[in-house]
């Protein structure tokens, strides 16, 4: 039996149809009740719906085998897994936006408002600017319209939000889309079981 | 008739090991567990973690709680031309656990032989590795790539971002990142697509050696890749590139052990020749370390009971009569223990109440 973790929310939903056409469908997953666990012994697999941001935590310790995560929770978060696929759905940008005026002085430290402090503490250091992370867990936007930050690092899909509070993009810092990552033990001993849904679904990516 | 033994799971594993490691002549070492702070300064990237708990010595020395043993012996021994020293050790170390981020203290067992190491002694160190593995459990993998052949892979690219982007998403099996670097590096494009190829080369040892010979892998460490992987048991070793060991001191195999139900590698080692060059010294090196912390929870005792008898007694009972009882139980090979009334949560097998006795005779 395979355990799988899949974000919960429409990325996952997603997600779950791919799985399904790869033919490990779990019906009952669709259903609207409030639980967690879904099994299909016939085909050999258990998804858990959990927290997009913890999906790497899930694949990492080992309760599930394989999972579905965003490249922007395996950059921050740096776990010890395999990257197996990149399944080119939930596709955005990690960028650095700031209000339309604004204008960089780099005579002062930036200050950055952002929840992937990882990410932003390393794209900043490639390019030797010094920073002051102002670590948020939501409405980043805010930050810089209230005057607390100069920039912020975010996921931006559409831009919608940034524009509607008279922000706009400097600088993308790099693509993101889910990605197909496996726990390195459980690779060693469901390799066949894992290899043949990365092979369908990256069939399915190409096509 | 003595009693028994009781080890926990991890105190079993090091005293196999340590049976194992001197059975093939390896002598275990003790070490002190300081050491001088300067011997980690310069190799910290050799470190599992660069963090390293230090205090002032009251000679006003800066020392530390060693967070590695390797280091340690490689300065203990010294070179000598054709003679090759075994080591093996059990320790603690400390250092910052990659899950809580916080020191931890973790028992570490391992072996490293140092010398004029030839191919006779790789082998005998990969045979280790996996015995090592099939003694904690009958379901385990030891895999082995060969920097050798990595590093060959490498040689045409000249810049050092891209390298070591390259073998980041190797070590994650990612090989659709490193065929978008030879994307944006067409200069190198040739070496990262062999780079990616490593990446998905699956199949039995054989089929994965005779691809690696038609990739033009390089050829005196794939021969000895050949020879070292037809040694060990097949059931239990795979050919596997993503196993990579830091370049600056792996030069040779790297191994990676893992037991089905403990999430991470249990055992990692390989040849850090390079390690002993900047440390100054001519030797050649390999050895593998045991990471016992990871297998708290698979070695876990899950026994049914705490004890095996309870003995209850009373206050007008004769003590000397109970405990001879006692003794008499525990000399029949149980676990007794001798309470008068019995605490909330106690698992027992039997329970003699030396009270019912007496009440019944009373009555």
């Amino acid at each position: 039996m395979l355990n799988i973790a899949l974000p919960k929310g429409r990325l996952g939903e997603k997600v779950y149809g791919m799985f399904e056409k790869a033919g490990f469908s779990c019906p009952e997953i669709l259903s609207d009740s409030r639980k967690l666990v879904f099994e299909n012994p016939s085909c050999g697999v258990r998804y858990f719906w959990v927290k997009p941001s913890d999906v790497t935590v899930y694949v990492e310790r080992g309760a599930a085998d394989i999972g579905v995560a965003g490249k922007d929770i395996i950059d921050e978060y740096t776990p010890d897994i395999y990257e197996l696929l990149d399944l080119n759905v939930g596709r955005c940008r990690m960028c650095v936006a700031a209000k339309k005026d604004f204008r960089e002085n780099p005579d002062v430290t930036l200050r950055v408002a952002t929840k992937f402090s990882t990410i932003a503490r390393r794209y900043y250091s490639s390019i030797g600017r010094e920073i002051d992370i102002i670590p948020l867990n939501g409405s980043i936007e805010l930050a810089p319209v209230l005057g607390m930050s100069d920039v912020i690092v975010d996921i931006v899909e559409t831009g919608t939000t940034l524009k509607e509070n008279g922000l706009e993009v400097f600088q993308t810092i790099m693509p993101i889309s889910a990605r197909l990552i496996a726990n390195k033990s459980a690779f060693e001993f469901k390799k066949d079981e894992i290899l043949k849904i990365q092979n369908r679904l990256a069939s399915m990516v190409e096509a | 008739m003595s009693a028994r033994i009781e080890l926990k799971g991890e105190e079993k594993v090091v005293m196999a090991l340590r049976s194992l490691y001197t059975s093939y002549g390896y002598r275990p070492y003790k070490m002190s567990r300081f050491e001088e702070y300067d011997l980690y300064a310069g190799n910290k990237d050799f470190l599992v973690s660069g963090n390293v708990i230090t205090f002032t010595d009251t000679n006003g020395k800066l020392m530390a709680l060693k967070p590695d043993v390797t280091l340690s012996i490689v300065r203990s021994v010294r070179d000598v031309r054709n003679a090759v020293s075994r080591i093996c050790y059990d320790e603690n170390v400390y250092r910052v656990s990659d899950r809580s981020g916080t020191f931890r203290e973790i028992m570490q067992a391992g072996l490293e032989c140092i010398g004029d190491v030839g191919i006779l002694e790789l082998a005998e160190v990969a045979v280790l590795a996996q015995k090592s593995l099939q003694n904690i459990s009958e379901k385990s993998v030891l895999t082995i790539s060969h920097m050798g052949i990595t590093e060959a892979f490498l040689k045409g690219i000249s810049n050092q971002e891209v390298i070591e982007e390259a073998i980041a998403a190797l070590s994650s099996r990612n090989a659709q990142a490193i065929l978008s670097l030879a994307g944006e590096n067409p200069d190198s494009a040739g070496s990262l697509e062999k780079l990616a190829h490593l990446c998905n080369l699956t199949g039995s040892n054989d089929q994965v050696l005779s691809e690696l010979e038609n990739m033009g892998a390089d050829r005196l460490s794939l021969e000895e890749l050949r020879t070292v992987v037809s040694l060990l048991d097949p059931k239990s070793v795979r050919i596997d590139f993503t196993a990579v060991g830091g370049m600056k001191y792996y030069n040779g195999m790297v191994f990676r052990g893992y037991v089905e139900g403990v999430p991470v590698a249990v055992l990692s080692g390989g040849q850090y020749d390079r390690l002993l060059r900047r440390m100054g010294r001519r030797s050649r090196a390999v050895g593998f370390a045991v990471y016992l912390d990871a297998l708290e929870r698979l070695l876990e005792d899950r026994r049914e009971y705490d004890v095996d008898v309870v003995l209850l007694y009373d206050r007008c009972d004769d003590i000397s009569q109970v405990l001879r009882r006692a003794r008499a139980l525990r000399e029949g090979g149980m676990s007794v223990v001798v309470l008068r009334e019995v605490p909330e949560g106690l698992r027992y097998r039997d329970l003699i109440d030396l009270g019912a006795n007496r009440g019944g005779q009373n009555a």
